[in-house]
């Protein structure tokens, strides 16, 4: 028995731990995702403490210096009321980043209730919900959510509800069908033969096999979802002026294009980093995570 | 003493084309502390069998009577105590295996789901002698069921089926996934683990030499239908049903000059998706008269404890 007690509290040190520090040397081996978290770190930062980082308030209009390219002064240059760009982009990731994160929050919680009792229980249930989502799904995601943010009005969380809508479908959807192919798994049997309960099932085998995928959806949503948040703004149904959003501002300097291209060069290239970022963050979470994977 | 009794037990699945008769009208006991091996060939309905006696499938009609109560439908407190004192072993230990939890973790859940051990602390230590118990050394506790090879495997999914102490087990071809030498590490195992506990095993097998080793009776099955049950010398020395003969006839003796008589079964086996009535096996049987083709055979008692389902089963043996 001594040895065993010494086992014992030298697991208690490492239990707990263990996997997430396993699960961290993983990810760290992958370079990719590496620089994309420290890519959206940066930006998220950059988002609380926009008002300190640049001497510029991003609404404040300085007509003699409209339309400069890129300088010392200012950075990323200033757009056509002589606003500071670089301020403007900083401002408006805060406001993506908080719409897409409700939205696929939103989404999400919906998704995996959806999903998993319609593909767990199956039959009329699974009928019944998925019918539903193909009326959502056979809608084109962003005229769904256009219509949705035109009849409920504009506003942070009215524009991620709208969001969090288009993605409900797909969503549920994917997880439903990895759900279906893991109920009649010999583990689940095990569980039940123990007198596990569907709750108990569902919570400890069912959804955190199913993370994986999930996770690299929601990395690959909130890319997404950024695109749309832009998408709206751009046509005027997301954030409104004189709030600062990426979409937005390409709409305002696309008159330009011409002469100025900086002005949307640089808050389209936002857009297409924090998308490309939140991708690579999914697959080097996605390797991460699954204990299968070679180390 | 009888600790299992089942009772005309059917299992019926629907399919596109028609009813699929599993399990149809098979009946036995098991007496405590011994074994049962079940074989048959492939799809005949030996696994369906041990998931109805434990309700993982809901049995479609018939009786299954652990030490008394009736556990065919199991609900509330008798599913409770039924899922304590019935469990299974399953055949890969691939699957059978949630690939996310470490060792522990995985003999640690059925007792956090039946809750008969409380604490952290109890519940560690619990694993750790199910691990010694099995022979798990305590350093794959952390290990994930990937990193090891399935014989080690074997061995947890044996002590997550004894984490909640049951007196049943059916091993459902426990050793079937696992090459030679491990098969008999296992099966000594299982052998240790019953003497020492007073375990009673319904054991599910294919391999007609891994059932002689262990059971105390055999039962033989054909097309979900039971066809022989009696003890196992007496069935490895007389066995009375065709389709028997012809199944230890094909059991393959290492003598290259041995010459036996083989019974060769000839013809396809009848589909069980609407069977006609009349006995499963007589498309192959060479003793085929009328009276099998129209009237299904019921299991007799044609010697003390030796359960024939055979028309012709005196005749043909001359008894």
């Amino acid at each position: 028995m001594n040895e065993l007690d010494l086992t014992l509290t030298a697991e208690a040190e490492e239990t707990g731990q263990s996997r997430f520090r396993l699960m961290l040397k993983r990810f760290c081996r992958n370079r990719m995702a590496v620089a994309a978290l420290v890519f959206l770190t940066l930006l998220v930062l950059s988002a609380v403490f926009c008002d300190r980082l640049t001497p510029y308030a991003y609404d404040a209009q300085n007509l003699l210096e409209m339309n400069q390219t890129p300088s010392k002064a200012h950075l990323l240059g200033t757009d056509n009321f002589g606003r500071d760009i670089l301020t403007r982009i900083l401002r408006g990731a805060r406001v993506s980043l908080i719409v897409s994160v409700m939205a696929v929050a939103m989404s999400t919680f919906a998704a995996v209730i959806l999903g998993a009792v319609s593909g767990y229980y199956g039959g009329r249930v699974d009928n019944i919900i998925m019918r539903l989502m193909d009326m959502l799904g056979s809608i084109p995601g962003m005229l769904l959510s256009m219509a949705v943010s035109a009849a409920l009005g504009t506003g942070l969380v009215k524009t991620a509800f709208a969001l969090a809508i288009a993605s409900v479908a797909q969503l549920s959807r994917q997880l439903r069908s990895s759900i279906m192919l893991m109920k009649n798994s010999e583990y689940i049997e095990a569980a039940r033969a123990f007198g596990g309960s569907d709750w108990e099932i569902i919570t400890k085998h069912v959804i955190p096999n199913c993370m994986a995928p999930l996770i690299v959806q929601i990395s690959l949503s909130l890319g997404s979802t950024i695109m749309a948040i832009s998408g709206l703004s751009f046509l005027g149904l997301g954030v409104q002026p004189p709030t600062p959003e990426w979409g937005q501002m390409v709409a305002e300097g696309q008159s330009f294009i011409r002469q100025f291209p900086h002005i949307i060069i640089f808050p389209g290239l936002a857009v297409a980093l924090t998308m490309l970022a939140f991708n690579l963050l999914g697959d080097g979470l996605r390797d991460a995570m699954d204990p299968k994977m070679k180390r | 003493m009888t600790q299992l009794e089942v009772k005309n037990l059917k299992k019926y699945f629907m399919t596109p084309a028609g009813s699929l008769h599993a399990v149809d009208d098979v009946s036995f006991t098991v007496e405590k502390g011994k074994t049962l091996g079940v074989v048959g060939e492939s799809g005949c309905g030996k696994s369906t069998l041990g998931r109805a006696i434990l309700a993982l499938n809901e049995a479609t009609g018939g009786q299954v009577l652990f030490e008394g109560t009736d556990v065919t439908h199991p609900r509330g407190s008798v599913r409770k105590k039924m899922k304590r004192e019935m469990q299974i072993i399953f055949q890969d230990p691939y699957s059978s295996l949630d690939s996310r939890m470490s060792v522990q973790e995985l003999i640690a859940e059925p007792l956090n789901i039946t809750g008969i051990v409380k604490g952290r602390e109890n519940v560690r230590r619990r694993v750790l002698e199910l691990m010694d118990t099995v022979g798990l050394a305590s350093r794959y506790r952390l290990s994930y069921p990937h990193e090891l090879d399935g014989g080690r495997r074997q061995r947890i999914g044996i002590a997550r089926a004894l984490a909640v102490e049951p007196k049943f087990i059916v091993c459902d071809e426990p050793v079937s996934a696992l090459d030679v030498s491990i098969q008999a590490q296992i099966l000594n195992l299982m052998a240790d683990l019953q003497k020492e506990r007073g375990l009673t095993y319904i054991f599910i097998t294919h391999n007609l030499s891994v059932v002689k080793h262990i059971s105390d009776d055999i039962l033989v099955m054909y097309c979900g239908c039971l066809a022989e049950k009696c003890e196992c010398d007496d069935l490895f020395e007389h066995p009375l049903h065709p389709y028997t003969k012809g199944l230890l006839s094909a059991i393959p003796i290492p003598n290259l000059h041995y010459k036996r008589e083989r019974t060769l079964l000839e013809g396809e086996i009848v589909s069980p998706v609407n069977p006609a009535p009349g006995c499963r096996f007589a498309t192959r049987c060479p003793h085929a008269c009328d009276k099998c083709r129209a009237e299904q055979p019921a299991g007799r008692e044609v010697m003390p404890g030796h359960f024939v389902a055979c028309h012709r089963a005196e005749e043909i043996n001359g008894l």
